[in-house]
């Protein structure tokens, strides 16, 4: 489970997106987050060691989600580092390839705040 | 089936995916269904909102784009049932537009049979009375309108054979 203070890593090329899962997270009581706008710049923030949970959109211009988590779990510090993929890639394949690719959960969109609470949940192994 | 209406069973079944996947997009993100008015045939390429976002489509078949346009007070409605506070100027406005277009594509690509399966790219967002978005004038296009506590938006559709 998370503590309070564990930094979150939100990664999504749209600010709406950002504010609505900083807001979901606001509400369960996480106030520690920072923001990305696509996969390099996360990357970059993650590397620095400090991050407890990483909420990713898959489609980004630039390095995308499923190319950000591969990056990550080729690191052995972020193996188990809780991912979780926050897309509109619905389709059984993309789901697959994800997990395929290590990642911990994954919320379609839409979404509503109670399914961004169990996914996370399930995510952090609480 | 003739050439003719083999694209008009294609921009049926993708006018249908998207009204489903628009109505679930903004019940889920903002609180409150839309409601879908009587379809229409496209008769001219200027839009009647004042933001929208368009994405380009590509199947194995045919190719094409849509589009969801809002009306100022809409959008605005829309993104701050969505954010639950008030968004924070014009491009936040066009932003959540662009996000709403993104969700309603993958809604409406899931829920397309594979035969009917298409690609569609990252959003594109124009702004300003009377904009036009569709380029290829030429091609067959569908209309939504949609009523919301906020005001009104719609959708439109234009697709053609490839080859």
């Amino acid at each position: 489970m998370l503590s309070p203070n564990a930094r979150i890593l939100v990664v999504d090329d749209f600010s709406t997106m950002r504010r609505i899962v900083r807001n979901n997270l606001k509400q369960l009581g996480y106030e520690n987050v920072v923001e990305a706008e696509d996969g390099a710049p996360a990357l970059d923030r993650i590397r620095e060691g400090d991050i407890a949970l990483v909420i990713c959109d898959w489609n980004m211009p630039g390095m995308t989600g499923i190319e950000l988590l591969r990056h990550v779990r080729r690191d052995p510090r972020f193996a188990d580092l809780p991912f979780l993929m926050v897309t509109a890639e619905a389709k059984k394949e993309n789901v697959v390839e994800a997990i395929q690719a290590g990642v911990s959960n994954y919320v379609v969109k839409p979404f509503t705040a109670q399914v961004l609470a169990q996914k996370l949940e399930a995510a952090v192994g609480a | 089936m003739s050439t003719k209406s083999i694209a008009a069973d294609a921009i049926l079944a993708l006018v249908e995916s998207l009204g489903g996947a628009v109505i679930r997009v903004v019940e889920t993100m903002a609180g409150a269904a839309p409601r879908r008015m009587n379809p229409y045939l496209m008769t001219d390429r200027a839009t009647k909102g004042d933001i929208t976002a368009v994405m380009g489509l590509v199947s194995p078949n045919e190719v094409g784009a849509f589009a969801v346009s809002f009306q100022l007070a809409t959008i605005a409605g829309i993104a701050e049932a969505m954010l639950g506070e008030a968004p924070d100027g014009p491009g936040e406005l066009e932003d959540a537009a662009g996000e709403i277009c993104n969700m309603v594509s993958g809604a409406a690509r899931a829920a397309l049979p594979p035969e009917r399966a298409f690609e569609m790219a990252i959003p594109t967002v124009v702004t300003g009375k009377g904009h036009s978005v569709f380029q290829m004038s030429d091609l067959p296009g569908f209309v939504i309108p949609f009523e919301t506590d906020h005001g009104p938006f719609h959708i439109a559709v234009v697709l053609k054979r490839r080859h």
